[in-house]
């Protein structure tokens, strides 16, 4: 175990001029143990006894007096964090990390439990967000990937609880989440993490919506400003995932719109939309990324505005309008691809096209008429492009393959 | 940086043990320093009241009559029924109770402590769900864990029951024991 710790400092020494890497050679030999093998199995049997304990313990919860129980959790809590801490010093980061989660863990059930057992009452979420709060703590104090993505899915539970059981949305466990995490994840530089987040603050918003009476079409809203958000971020990671969050999100919810709009439903009589604030809203925004494109010069991107046009606010065949936008922007997908030579994004719009041709298949079954067009202009529209990407493709293949020649 | 790490750590390990204690400390402190009240219990659905070491009631106070509800804002959305019907579940409530007799009874029921001290001793509660004349409150007082044999006898009793309950000046309340009626 103490290796990694050796091998640190040894190399401090190196640098420092007190040995000579040939001696920081022979001091690290020196201490070096077995490196696999044996090292786990203390780590097994750690664990092995550690569940043993914790079943034990759930097994006669009942029978346990309510002062004993506050014991075990207190004890339980301290040790794993005490220990997570010393495995942390050594050098083992990983599973320090781990006790230390372990840790947490206990203590947000060892709070519920305590709830169970006292019968203590409570109106809002403010156990989890004390749960949450001591995860952010250990999050920063560790730097730690895995404690914040355990303290995210504890503050996520927290809303989700919130709006379960007390029927109302808890602005505290929003503001934790954005002021506390917000400056990890941006710090992190995770394309996956950054997602996760921005997908968890989304859905915290689509319940604020739900929770201040506005229409749910509002989100197309809440997806252009973190469309724009990304403007402000220097880092690609975080563009990269504020894009591809909002655009596949407005993506998804433009298939969910054509299926629960009928052809003679329009948004703009539906109740809580407030069309009047919405327009003027979207406007400006648009407007907002129409000038910043102009001023980078990446005109091509203006168009992956249309996933939030506001199509719902049409009087009517409002499925179709979604269905034919979804189209096009699978035929701007598959241009865009092609312009930035990336095969993943090429193929992804061509799936795209295929599932919307077939989405629309099964929405436009019983009108015959307006089946036979869509197919048509589908069918043609695919026929001219494979022809003209065909022409493309093999253009760069060829560039490709002179490249590789010379 | 790791003796500070381990500093910062200590501390955040005795907040969350200070926190801990609390919570059951606020349990224990709430007989020395509460106010008993003896409050009556009516039978329940379904008729087994005993659940494995313990038994669940529902009292007199469980369901307020809707015209006893004083200060909860309206549904503005009158058409939607749906919406009219859940408006104050999850709600906290604050329940005003006068002796009537050796006997506690609700006489009022409000948003706000405040309201409800006027009224009378307050006990909170939380609104779970709403039927046409009444709303149905839970107070966590709905268990009372038994020494072991003896639900059984109070379940061959007659399930109305009279309970002591000691309810703390911040709010909380706990069973003190069952009374034999």
């Amino acid at each position: 175990m103490k290796n990694k710790w050796i091998e640190k400092e040894a190399y401090k020494w190196m640098v420092q001029g007190i040995i000579s890497d040939d001696q920081r050679r022979q001091i690290v030999n020196r201490y070096a143990g077995p490196k696999y093998g044996i090292g786990i199995l203390p780590i097994l049997a750690g664990l092995l006894i550690g569940l043993s304990v914790l079943s034990f313990i759930a097994a006669n919860w009942q029978a346990i007096s309510p002062l004993i129980r506050l014991l075990l959790i207190i004890v339980l809590t301290s040790g794993l964090y005490v220990a997570g801490e010393k495995l942390h010093q050594r050098g083992q980061t990983w599973l320090g990390q781990g006790l230390v989660g372990a840790g947490l863990l206990i203590f947000g059930a060892g709070l519920f439990l305590l709830v169970q057992t006292y019968h203590l009452m409570f109106y809002n979420a403010a156990l989890f967000i004390v749960w949450g709060l001591a995860g952010l703590a250990l999050t920063y104090l560790y730097t730690s990937r895995f404690l914040g993505m355990l303290t995210f899915g504890i503050l996520m539970s927290a809303q989700i609880y919130s709006m379960q059981e007390y029927h109302s949305f808890s602005y505290i466990a929003l503001l934790v989440l954005l002021a506390g995490l917000s400056w990890f994840v941006y710090k992190q530089k995770s394309l996956s993490f950054s997602l996760l987040f921005v997908a968890g603050l989304f859905i915290q918003f689509v319940m604020l919506l739900d929770e201040l009476n506005v229409s749910h079409l509002w989100s197309f809203i809440v997806l252009a400003l973190f469309y724009l958000l990304q403007n402000a971020l220097a880092a690609k990671t975080h563009q990269l995932a504020l894009r591809i969050f909002s655009l596949s999100a407005a993506y998804g919810y433009a298939i969910w719109i054509a299926f629960i709009f009928g052809p003679e439903m329009s948004g703009f009589s539906e109740p809580h939309i407030y069309p009047y604030v919405y327009l003027p809203l979207w406007v400006i925004l648009f407007a907002l990324h129409f000038v910043l494109r102009m001023r980078t010069g990446e005109t091509v991107l203006m168009l992956e505005w249309m996933l939030f046009l506001p199509l719902f606010l049409l009087p009517a065949f409002v499925d179709y309008a979604y269905l034919l936008n979804l189209l096009f922007f699978s035929l701007y997908l598959l241009f865009y691809g092609y312009h930035i030579q990336s095969k993943l994004v090429i193929r992804l719009a061509t799936i795209s096209f295929v599932v919307m041709t077939l989405i629309a298949y099964t929405r436009l079954t019983w009108a015959f008429m307006d089946k036979s067009i869509f197919f048509l202009t589908a069918g043609l529209l695919m026929a001219g492009l494979s022809m003209l990407l065909h022409r493309k493709n093999k253009k760069m293949l060829d560039g490709e393959g002179n490249q590789n020649e010379s | 940086m790791k003796a500070n790490r381990s500093k910062w750590l200590s501390m955040l390990v005795i907040l969350q043990v200070v926190f801990l204690l609390g919570l059951a400390g606020s349990y224990y402190a709430i007989e020395p320093f509460g106010q008993e009240v003896v409050l009556e219990t009516k039978p329940i659905d379904p008729r087994d009241i005993f659940a494995g070491d313990y038994i669940a009631l529902q009292y007199e106070i469980s369901d307020i009559p809707i015209n006893m509800l004083h200060g909860f804002d309206q549904n503005e959305d009158a058409q939607n029924e749906d919406a009219q019907w859940n408006n104050w579940s999850g709600r906290k409530v604050y329940v005003a109770l006068q002796p009537d007799g050796k006997r506690y009874k609700a006489v009022g029921a409000f948003p706000s402590r405040e309201q409800a001290e006027s009224s009378g001793l307050v006990l909170q509660g939380r609104i779970v769900y709403q039927e046409p004349e009444s709303v149905h409150v839970l107070y966590g007082l709905e268990r009372y864990y038994m020494p072991e044999g003896a639900g059984r006898e109070i379940e061959q009793a007659n399930q109305e029951l009279e309970v002591e309950v000691s309810i703390a000046p911040w709010g909380q309340a706990k069973i003190n024991r069952l009374l034999n009626k």
